[in-house]
């Protein structure tokens, strides 16, 4: 239904965004403690105290930074990645639409890479089977038609008969 | 048969599933960020605060006080948020193919006749649609069928007038070439 390759993808595009937004978060409070305390005993003591304050702020600040980069980049993955299976439905959707107006539906194809290449495989079992019944039912229509024309005679009869086969053969359907 | 020199140009054509799972996924970053926030900060806070009782020491800068925090934390912000992440995953494909299972087996059942059985395909909302979707060509397939069968019932009735056999026996045809065109 849908290849292993392509789940594995996914999951190594989004472990990369979520490295890449803990490494962008790192190098932010890396910068923000790396800044030099000088001085004596009270200055370091109202530097860290100092800096204990602000650590709220640049730490909320971050963790938003961080939050709005990866969901933005997580979307961008998501999007990309599940087009692949939002692109099939997408298109059978259409197809449906459709077959539903009574338009001539051709079978379905997905293109190179797509997911989910199984709806198309049903949908496109489900028109063929209906066609083969169909066919077989304008056979039986058309033999009726054929012996009418050859004996004009028993056509009524001929018809009869076909009307009999048709009632079993569409039978199946419910 | 694969097209492979035209390509879609849209990419964010399913709202409701491309945007539902980046929903999903910006849900987990966002709580895990706010856990990271809230812990880190109480971390940071208790470590500096003790460490400025110990401002004889020499520091030269207050990385070298929060280093291990930090990087702990960082490091539990990414595998939590993996995880969590790799387990919404899975659940998210798991139940997109159990609905396109379900559709599945039911156009099989269809085209063995079952085109009343509604399908109610579990998973995402855009696969029940679909579901829903498959369920309107499968009624339309059988109102058609069933004019057909309407035909046939009233060729077999034997209450037509001379002549009228002929005329619905051509709308039989006609209705049979319709179906599945």
């Amino acid at each position: 239904m849908t290849e292993r390759g392509y789940l594995f993808r996914f999951l190594l595009q989004l472990s990369a965004v979520f490295a890449f937004g803990a490494l962008l978060l790192f190098a932010a409070l890396f910068l923000f403690f790396s800044r030099p305390i000088q001085g004596d005993y009270s200055s370091v003591f109202f530097a860290l105290r100092h800096l204990t304050e602000f650590s709220l702020p640049m730490v909320s600040f971050s963790a938003l930074v961080y939050v709005l980069l990866v969901c933005g980049a997580t979307a961008v993955v998501c999007v990309y990645a599940i087009h692949k299976i939002a692109g099939p439905i997408y298109r059978m959707e259409r197809v449906i639409e459709s077959y539903i107006a009574g338009e001539p539906v051709r079978r379905v194809s997905f293109r190179q890479g797509d997911q989910a290449t199984v709806l198309a495989e049903s949908f496109n079992g489900f028109i063929d089977r209906v066609r083969e019944d169909r066919q077989a039912w304008m056979e039986i229509v058309e033999r009726a038609d054929e012996a009418g024309r050859k004996n004009p005679a028993a056509a009524q009869e001929e018809m009869e008969k076909a009307v009999a086969l048709l009632r079993k053969a569409v039978s199946k359907y419910r | 048969m694969t097209n492979s020199v035209t390509r879609r140009r849209i990419m964010y054509i399913h709202p409701r599933l491309q945007g539902g799972a980046a929903l999903c996924f910006a849900a987990v970053v966002v709580v895990g960020a706010a856990l990271f926030a809230l812990v880190v900060y109480y971390d940071l806070k208790r470590a500096l605060w003790q460490t400025s009782y110990m401002g004889h020491f020499t520091f030269q800068t207050p990385y070298q006080v929060v280093d291990k925090i930090l990087l702990t934390h960082l490091a539990g912000l990414f595998l939590g948020v993996l995880c969590v992440s790799v387990a919404v995953f899975f659940l998210l494909v798991h139940r997109v193919r159990a609905g396109i299972g379900r559709v599945t087996d039911v156009l099989k059942s269809s085209g063995e006749g079952d085109l009343s059985t509604p399908t109610e395909a579990p998973g995402p909302k855009s696969i029940a649609v679909y579901g829903s979707q498959v369920d309107a060509a499968r009624a339309h397939t059988l109102s058609r069928i069933e004019e057909i069968r309407a035909e046939l019932d009233f060729l077999s009735s034997g209450t037509q007038a001379p002549g009228e056999f002929r005329n619905r026996w051509e709308a039989l045809k006609e209705k049979i070439g319709r179906i599945a065109p």
